[in-house]
C-alpha cells in the first residue's frame, strides 16, 4: 500500500511534466503573416516630379506630399492622376529622365536647371520660396581676426566650397569669383579648392584654419548658431538668385503645364497646400519666374573659365 | 520494506524526475529563447540593411549594393543574402559574376513573401531565413537573408552541461535533505519500537524523556506508550500480588490438609493413652504411631521450609559416581528394586548437598513410581561445557497431560505430598545454571548441569 503511494508521487509528477512540456515546447516554425498589397492602379495617369540628389529616400519622402497634392488637384472625372517622385542621382541622369519623357516636372535650384536646360526641353516656370525665401545670395567669409577682408586678397590660398553641385555652396560664389577677376589676377598663383561636403561643416572647417575663406548661401549663414557666427566676418557676396526653380517639362501638354503652374501658386491659398508647402523645407509659396534671370545666369556660368568648373 | 528505505526511493525518484524534467524544460526554454534571440537579431539586421539599402537600390547603383551584401556577408552567421527587384528578380547576390542576375528565385518562402510589405520571417532546422520589401513610398526592392541556426546546437549542449552541473548538486542536496528528514522521522518510530520491545519483555523502567523526538505527533504516541506502561506496571504488580496471595492461600490449604491427618491421628492417640498404660504393648504401639504423625508433620514443613528458602550455594567440586554410590547406600534398602549405577566418573562444581537433595528427591520419586518391583537405571554423559544425568525408570511414567505442569509448585498426583519436591529439584537445577525435563517411555528425568557452576540468583 505504501509503494502504491510512493509510486504513485512520481507518476503524478510525470503527468504534471508532461502537461508543461507539451505547454511550454514551441512551435519551430513561424507562419509567416500574409498582408494583402494593394493593387497598382493602372487607370491612373502619373504625374512625376523630381530633383537631383544622393539620398532618394529623403527626397522622395520630401516630395511626395507635393506630388500627391498636384495629382489630387489635376485630376477631373475624365483623368485620374496620382503622383510620383522621380530622384536622379546626377545630372546626367536627370538629363536622361527628361529627354526620355520619364519626369514631368523638375525642381531645382537656378544654376542647375540651366544646365539642365542646356541639354533638355524644359520651362522654367516657377519659383519656390523655399526656407521662405523668394532668393539668396552666396556670402564669401573669413575669420573675424583674419587680415582677409576682401576676396581679392593675395594672401588667400585655400577656398572652402560645399560641393561641386551646389549652387550657392559652389558654383554662384565661382561664378562671382570669375567676375571680379579672382581667377585672372592670380598672378599665376594656383588656387586651391577644397569641399567640406555639407554647408554646416564650412564654417567649422574655416575655425580650423583648414581655409582662408569659406562660402555658404546667406539663409545657412544666418542659421548658424550665434558663437560660431561672431568667430567670422562676411567679406563679400553675390547677387541674388531665385531660391529654387520649379521646371515644367516642354513635352507635356500646354493646358497641363498651365494647371500644374496654377496650382502650385495657388497651394499658399489652400490650407493643405499650406500645410503641404511648409513641411517641403519651409516653403512659402510658389510665385512666377523672371525668365531673364536665366539669361544672367547663363552669363554668369560661361564666365568660369574651363578647367575650374569641373 | 523498512520506512527510510522507502522515503529514500521517493526522495531517489523526485530527484530524478526533478533532474529528467528540469533538464528537459530548460533545454526547450532555452532553445526558444536562443531562437527567439537569433530571429529578433536577424530582423534588426535585414531592417537595418534594407533602410540603407534604399538609395542604392533606387538608384541600381550595384557597386553600393554589392558593397552592403559583402558588408552583411561578414557576419559569420548570415550564409546568403539576395536583393530583388519587386517581383522576384534577382538584382545582386552581393557576387562579383553575378550569376543570379534577373532570374527569378526558385526559393518558395521568397516566393510567398514577395507580394507582402512586411517583414516575413521563417525557421528551419538550421536557418532562420528573412525577406523584407525595400519602400521608399512604392516597394521598390526585396531584401533576402538566411541567418544560421547551426551553432545553437553547442551552445545549448553547454548550456545542458551547465544544467546538468547544477542538476546534479540539487539532486546531491535533495538526497542529503532526504536522508536527514528520514532520519528525522524514522529514529522516533525506532525508539518506540525499541520501547515497545522492552514492554514486551516485561521491562517497565525506560527512560521516555530521553527518547521524545520534534515531531509531536511522535512525542503524543510516546506519552500514549508512558501512560501505557505505567498501567502495565501498576497490574503487573496488582497481579504478582494477588498470585502470591492465592499461592499462600494454596499452599496453606494444602499444609492443612497434609497435616490434618496426623494431628487427628495425634490427637485420638492423646485420648488413648490414658487408658492404654496400663497394656504397656499397645502403649508402646500407640507411642510409634503417634511418632510416626509427628514426622509425617515434621517433613511437610521440611518440603515447604526447602522450597521457600533461599540460600547460598556452597560451591565445590562433585564426583558424581562418589554422589551417587553414597546416595544409592543410603537409600536402597529395598532388595526387589535394582539400581544401575553409572560406571564412568565426571567432575563438576555446585552444592553438594542440595545436588544430594536433588538426585535424592528424583530417586525417591523412581521408587514411588515402580512400586515394590522394578529396575532404575542412572546414566552420565558429557556435553561440551555441561554434563547430562538421566535417571531412567520402568514404571508407568506421567499422564501426558501432566508432563508440563509437573514441575509446578503445589502440583502432585500423590495422596500424600507437598506438590513442592520437583519445583524444588527444577529451583536447585536453574540455581545452578543447568535445566531440568521429563519425557514417557521409558520414563526419564534429564538433568544438565554446567561444568562448571555459575550460580544464579
Amino acid at each position: 500500500m505504501v509503494m502504491r503511494k510512493i509510486l504513485f508521487i512520481p507518476i503524478l509528477l510525470a503527468v504534471i511534466a508532461i502537461i508543461s512540456f507539451s505547454v511550454l515546447t514551441p512551435s519551430t516554425t513561424e507562419n509567416p503573416t500574409l498582408s494583402i498589397v494593394e493593387p497598382i492602379d493602372f487607370d491612373t495617369v502619373p504625374i512625376r516630379i523630381g530633383t537631383i540628389g544622393d539620398s532618394a529616400t529623403k527626397l522622395i519622402i520630401r516630395f511626395q506630399p507635393t506630388a500627391n497634392y498636384l495629382a489630387e488637384h489635376l485630376s477631373d472625372e475624365q483623368t485620374q492622376y496620382s503622383g510620383k517622385v522621380v530622384i536622379a542621382k546626377t545630372i546626367d541622369s536627370m538629363i536622361t529622365l527628361l529627354n526620355n519623357n520619364e519626369l514631368d516636372i523638375f525642381v531645382e535650384s537656378p544654376f542647375t536647371t540651366v544646365t539642365i536646360m542646356e541639354h533638355t526641353e524644359i520651362t522654367p516656370s516657377l519659383i519656390r520660396w523655399k526656407q521662405n525665401s523668394q532668393s539668396y545670395h552666396t556670402v564669401f567669409l573669413s575669420l573675424i581676426d583674419s587680415n582677409i577682408t576682401s576676396i581679392s586678397d593675395s594672401t588667400i590660398e585655400t577656398w572652402i566650397f560645399e560641393t561641386k553641385e551646389s549652387t550657392s555652396g559652389y558654383l554662384l560664389p565661382l561664378a562671382y569669383m570669375s567676375e571680379q577677376g579672382i581667377f585672372s589676377s592670380s598672378n599665376g598663383k594656383k588656387q586651391n579648392f577644397i569641399f567640406s561636403g555639407e554647408d554646416e561643416n564650412t564654417p567649422v572647417w574655416l575655425i580650423e584654419k583648414k581655409g582662408d575663406v569659406g562660402v555658404m548661401s546667406n539663409l545657412d549663414f544666418e542659421a548658424l548658431p550665434v558663437s560660431i557666427k561672431n568667430k567670422l566676418q562676411i567679406i563679400d557676396q553675390t547677387m541674388d538668385v531665385s531660391r529654387h526653380v520649379v521646371s515644367i517639362n516642354s513635352k507635356l501638354d500646354f493646358t497641363l503645364t498651365e494647371k500644374i503652374s496654377e496650382i502650385l501658386i495657388n497651394m499658399e491659398n489652400d490650407p493643405q497646400g499650406v500645410k503641404i508647402m511648409s513641411d517641403f523645407k519651409n516653403t512659402k509659396k510658389y510665385s512666377e519666374f523672371d525668365s531673364l534671370e536665366i539669361d544672367t545666369i547663363k552669363k554668369m556660368l560661361d564666365s568660369i573659365p574651363i578647367g575650374i568648373q569641373n | 520494506m523498512k520506512l527510510s528505505t522507502q522515503f529514500l526511493i521517493l526522495i531517489l525518484f523526485a530527484a530524478l524526475f526533478f533532474a529528467v524534467g528540469y533538464q528537459s524544460v530548460f533545454y526547450f526554454q532555452i532553445q526558444q529563447n536562443i531562437v527567439d534571440s537569433r530571429v529578433s537579431e536577424a530582423s534588426s539586421i535585414i531592417q537595418l540593411s534594407g533602410n540603407e539599402m534604399k538609395d542604392s537600390v533606387y538608384f541600381l547603383d550595384y557597386e553600393s549594393i554589392n558593397l552592403q551584401l559583402n558588408n552583411l556577408k561578414k557576419n559569420p552567421l548570415i550564409s546568403n543574402v539576395l536583393v530583388m527587384y519587386p517581383d522576384g528578380r534577382v538584382i545582386s547576390d552581393g557576387t562579383e559574376s553575378n550569376e543570379q542576375f534577373n532570374m527569378m528565385t526558385k526559393n518558395d518562402f521568397i516566393k510567398t513573401s514577395i507580394g507582402s510589405d512586411i517583414i516575413h520571417v521563417e525557421i528551419k532546422q538550421n536557418m532562420i531565413q528573412l525577406v523584407i520589401p525595400i519602400i521608399i513610398v512604392d516597394k521598390i526592392g526585396i531584401l533576402y537573408m538566411d541567418y544560421s541556426l547551426s551553432d545553437i546546437n553547442q551552445i545549448l549542449m553547454n548550456s545542458l552541461f551547465v544544467l546538468l552541473i547544477f542538476t546534479i548538486f540539487l539532486s546531491v542536496i535533495g538526497i542529503i535533505v532526504g536522508l536527514y528528514i528520514s532520519s528525522t522521522i524514522t529514529k522516533p518510530i525506532r525508539n518506540i519500537q525499541n520501547i515497545s520491545t522492552e514492554l514486551a519483555k516485561g521491562n517497565f523502567d525506560i527512560d521516555f524523556d530521553s527518547k521524545k523526538s520534534s515531531i509531536d505527533e511522535m512525542n503524543n504516541l510516546l506519552t500514549s506508550l508512558q501512560e501505557m506502561s505505567i498501567n502495565m506496571k501498576e497490574n503487573q504488580l496488582e497481579l504478582l500480588k494477588s498470585e502470591r496471595f492465592s499461592a499462600i492461600g494454596e499452599l496453606s490449604a494444602q499444609i492443612a490438609h497434609d497435616i490434618r491427618n496426623p494431628l487427628s491421628i495425634i490427637q485420638a492417640s492423646l485420648d488413648l493413652f490414658e487408658y492404654l498404660k496400663d497394656d504397656p504393648e499397645k502403649f508402646d504401639k500407640l507411642l510409634k504411631r503417634n511418632s510416626r504423625a509427628v514426622d509425617k508433620i515434621t517433613r511437610q514443613i521440611d518440603d515447604v521450609m526447602d522450597f521457600i528458602r533461599h540460600s547460598k550455594l556452597h560451591v565445590e567440586k562433585i564426583h558424581l559416581k562418589e554422589m551417587f554410590d553414597s546416595l544409592v547406600l543410603e537409600i536402597n534398602n529395598i532388595d526387589k528394586i535394582k539400581i544401575n549405577l553409572p560406571k564412568n566418573d565426571l567432575e563438576i562444581s555446585g552444592d553438594k548437598g542440595k545436588l544430594f537433595a536433588l538426585f535424592s528427591n528424583l530417586i525417591l520419586n523412581a521408587f514411588q513410581a515402580i512400586g515394590d518391583d522394578g529396575i532404575i537405571t542412572i546414566s552420565i554423559s558429557q556435553l561440551n561445557d555441561a554434563v547430562q544425568i538421566d535417571i531412567e525408570d520402568n514404571g508407568k511414567g506421567v499422564l501426558e497431560k501432566d508432563l508440563g505442569k509437573i514441575f509446578e509448585p503445589l502440583f502432585t498426583t500423590k495422596q500424600e505430598g507437598t506438590g513442592l519436591g520437583l519445583a524444588s529439584c527444577k529451583k536447585i537445577v536453574e540455581s545452578h545454571g543447568g535445566s531440568i525435563s521429563v519425557k514417557n517411555n521409558p520414563t526419564t528425568f534429564t538433568v544438565i548441569l554446567p561444568l562448571v557452576c555459575n550460580p544464579v540468583n
